[in-house]
């Protein structure tokens, strides 16, 4: 114990040190040592030094919320006895239980809220219907401009129990942006869901709660999958 | 089941990111990786036996997605580095760019390292997992976790000019 060479102190033991895998006692008991004694101060250098700068040099920064996400939300594909046990994420079919007064009910709530930010906006908003209207002649996939206000795009056209309903996006002139979902009765289009997909702070997660809003609406009005431009142009006609 | 292993993976993140930046030149690469790796474990969750080291399942996926990524890879511009270049407006310029460019050079030696010197650095001596963890995470022997240690930051020293032939005394300048 009161040998000072440094022939009895191991590599092994300085970098154990360095590393925190020495007990407290016997780190204290090498640490005092290493303070008396200069070439195994350096010798100690040799292992501490770049732990230091390592981890200055690969600091993490918080981890990003994707990676929570992905965790949180990627599939999990379950095979043999894994089928039976509950799984988190389950097929959208069955999935979608909701009744469809209470998706309607929702939708109503997210209608409702949209329309209010219009109301509050100083340029007149144009109601949904009235973009539904002015689109209806335009393909999935095409734009169309409406003065002072923004863009209005044809995301899909779907054959429903309410007839046809179509999913058009929206980006306002003021940035922000949304979806809805109108469908036809007779000649006149009404609104049957809007959601909006900006807001001041939220990232993904939001617009991704939009996107499954819409999927389970569609659902619960049993939507066939999106027309192709074909189909789409004869259901419009 | 599945709860409890993605929050598992929840709390292995850090751990993960750490492995992915010690095969990736750079933290965007890095986090793309631990982000494939997640979907890909999540995804082939039952090839995963049940009671085996999570972690070291993940790192097996993450270092054969990490090779198949660099088969079809193109050079990129890491944003390390270009995180290095940017110009430094309002800063005390002349002390910001020596600890960049000491962070710089650390990592430069870093990326000298072989793989699996790299890969145990960052595991124990950034992320401060203790020497029998990295070693069951990695699964190679603790003896082999401590000599790739060792050779490592050797090498390390001598690049980053720590292994200075007299001792320094204290306060003085280098």
């Amino acid at each position: 114990m009161s040998d000072h060479t440094p022939e009895n102190v191991s590599d092994e033991m300085l970098m154990a040190l360095a590393d925190g895998e020495l007990d407290s006692e016997q780190a204290a008991s090498l640490a005092a040592r290493i303070e008396r004694d200069a070439a195994l101060a350096e010798r100690y250098a040799v292992f501490a030094g770049p732990v230091v700068a390592l981890r200055a040099a690969f600091k993490q920064d918080d981890i990003p919320s994707r990676l929570i996400a992905t965790a949180m939300t990627t599939p999990v594909e379950s095979a043999g006895p894994e089928v039976g046990d509950a799984p988190t994420i389950v097929s959208f079919r069955k999935r979608v239980v909701w009744p469809l007064a209470l998706a309607a009910s929702l939708a109503a709530g997210i209608g409702l809220g949209w329309g209010m930010k219009g109301v509050t906006a100083p340029t007149p908003t144009p109601d949904p219907s009235a973009i539904a209207r002015a689109v209806s002649d335009i393909a999935t996939g095409q734009s169309h401009e409406i003065s002072g206000f923004g863009t209005a795009r044809i995301l899909g056209s779907f054959k429903t129990e309410q007839g046809l309903c179509r999913l058009i996006a929206v980006d306002t002139a003021k940035g922000t942006s949304g979806r809805f979902l109108a469908c036809r009765t007779g000649s006149d289009w009404r609104l049957a869901l809007s959601v909006s997909d900006s807001h001041d702070t939220a990232f993904t997660p939001a617009s991704e709660a939009a996107t499954e809003m819409v999927d389970i609406y569609l659902h619960a009005i049993d939507a066939g999958p999106a027309l192709d431009a074909e189909a789409e142009a004869r259901a419009l006609r | 089941m599945t709860d409890h292993v993605r929050q598992q993976i929840i709390e292995l993140l850090p751990r993960l990111r750490a492995f992915a930046r010690s095969l990736a030149p750079s933290w965007d690469q890095a986090d793309d990786l631990v982000q494939q790796t997640v979907e890909k474990g999540l995804g082939n969750l039952s090839s995963f036996t049940p009671g085996t080291r999570l972690d070291s399942w993940l790192f097996r996926i993450m270092r054969n997605t990490w090779i198949d990524t660099r088969r079809a890879a193109r050079p990129v511009v890491t944003i390390d580095e270009a995180d290095a270049s940017r110009p430094l407006i309002g800063e005390d310029g002349r002390r910001v760019t020596e600890a960049r460019l000491e962070l710089g050079r650390v990592r430069a030696a870093m990326d000298q390292l072989p793989e699996d010197q790299r890969v145990v650095l960052m595991l124990v001596c950034v992320e401060g997992i203790r020497y029998r963890e990295a070693a069951e995470a990695l699964a190679i022997p603790l003896g082999t976790v401590m000599s790739r240690l060792a050779r490592a930051r050797t090498t390390l020293a001598e690049e980053l000019g720590m292994t200075t032939q007299t001792p320094r005394k204290q306060g003085e300048a280098r």
